[in-house]
């Protein structure tokens, strides 16, 4: 179906555009938000908030820009603001047991593996998961959806809402700090 | 030499090891999920619409300034009215008393009377 017409009947409140367009993109949407959470129970809960909010906001789609790049804006966002309450939640819950208020232990996730990596790279993608966790939001950002999503600079570019130079420098920076990131690691295990 | 060359051939292999990544897929029912989630979550009632926006810090403080306000306006006009009053007395002061002079309203001439007729 003609994307202009779904969203028109998604602004009409049209299930089954709804389902269509849930049919699509579901797989996009969750890629996308499990390369930047790196869980697989996180990820199915916050892609079901990314399309509860497209439905709740599909009236304000201006159609300025295509649905996939609107959806993959509004994974980014949810990914992102999800992991920064989580980060929130563990420093509360570190000062709580300074306090002995919680003794509960908690544990770190075990090592992330993506289910769409070959079976021979699954080691080093680990490593590399690991260490994509310790870059700034932006670099994250562009590193996520230019190597695990396969987008080119310019839909990077188009997501992020900046330039595609800007794109460029997240990912030479990004590239950067994971050499640095793995060298600490490489000295530090071999 | 050849130790450091190892380490960043291994960095290189680990950067590019999602270089033929492929797209994890959605849970099956994914939509059947996503569909009882949706309509678990109750859009909120009128009522329930006016009291969040009655509540909204904002909205109070505005409220809040808009009374401070009026309570202000309403006693500066207070002091005014009274300030005028208060002028105007002193200055008609002769005209009350020619008129009390005039209509003999003074209370001893009253007494006297009363004094009088006993």
């Amino acid at each position: 179906m003609n994307e202009q017409l779904l969203i028109q009947q998604l602004q009409q409140g049209v299930e089954q555009a709804f389902a269509q367009v849930v049919d699509a993109y579901q797989h996009l949407v969750y890629n996308t938000v499990l390369g930047l959470l790196q869980s697989k129970e996180e990820a199915e809960d916050v892609s079901q908030e990314v399309f509860i909010q497209m439905y709740q906001s599909i009236g304000q789609f201006k159609g300025e820009s295509k649905l996939s790049t609107w959806l993959y804006r509004i994974a980014v966002t949810k990914s992102l603001d999800w992991q920064r309450r989580k980060n929130r939640k563990k420093r509360f819950a570190f000062i709580e047991g300074l306090f002995g208020a919680d003794d509960r232990i908690r544990h770190d996730p075990p090592e992330f593996n993506h289910p769409g990596v070959a079976m021979e790279s699954k080691e080093k993608a680990a490593f590399l998961f690991k260490a994509i966790k310790s870059l700034p939001d932006n670099q994250k950002v562009a590193f996520t959806l230019n190597k695990i999503e396969g987008l080119s600079y310019q839909e990077v570019a188009e997501v992020m809402q900046v330039t595609e130079a800007s794109v460029e420098a997240f990912l030479h920076r990004a590239k950067q700090n994971l050499r640095k990131e793995l060298g600490d690691y490489y000295h530090k295990h071999k | 030499m050849e130790h450091l060359h190892n380490q960043e051939e291994e960095i290189e292999a680990i950067i590019n090891s999602l270089n033929h990544i492929s797209r994890a897929e959605a849970p099956p029912f994914f939509y059947t999920r996503l569909h009882a989630r949706l309509h678990e979550e109750v859009k909120p009632t009128q009522l329930q619409q006016l009291i969040g926006i009655l509540t909204r810090p904002a909205f109070v403080v505005a409220t809040l300034s808009f009374f401070v306000v009026l309570n202000g306006i309403a006693i500066s006009s207070v002091l005014k009215e009274s300030k005028g009053i208060t002028e105007s007395n002193t200055g008609n002061d002769g005209t009350i008393q020619s008129f009390a002079r005039e209509f003999d309203l003074s209370v001893s001439t009253l007494y006297s009377d009363t004094k009088t007729n006993e």
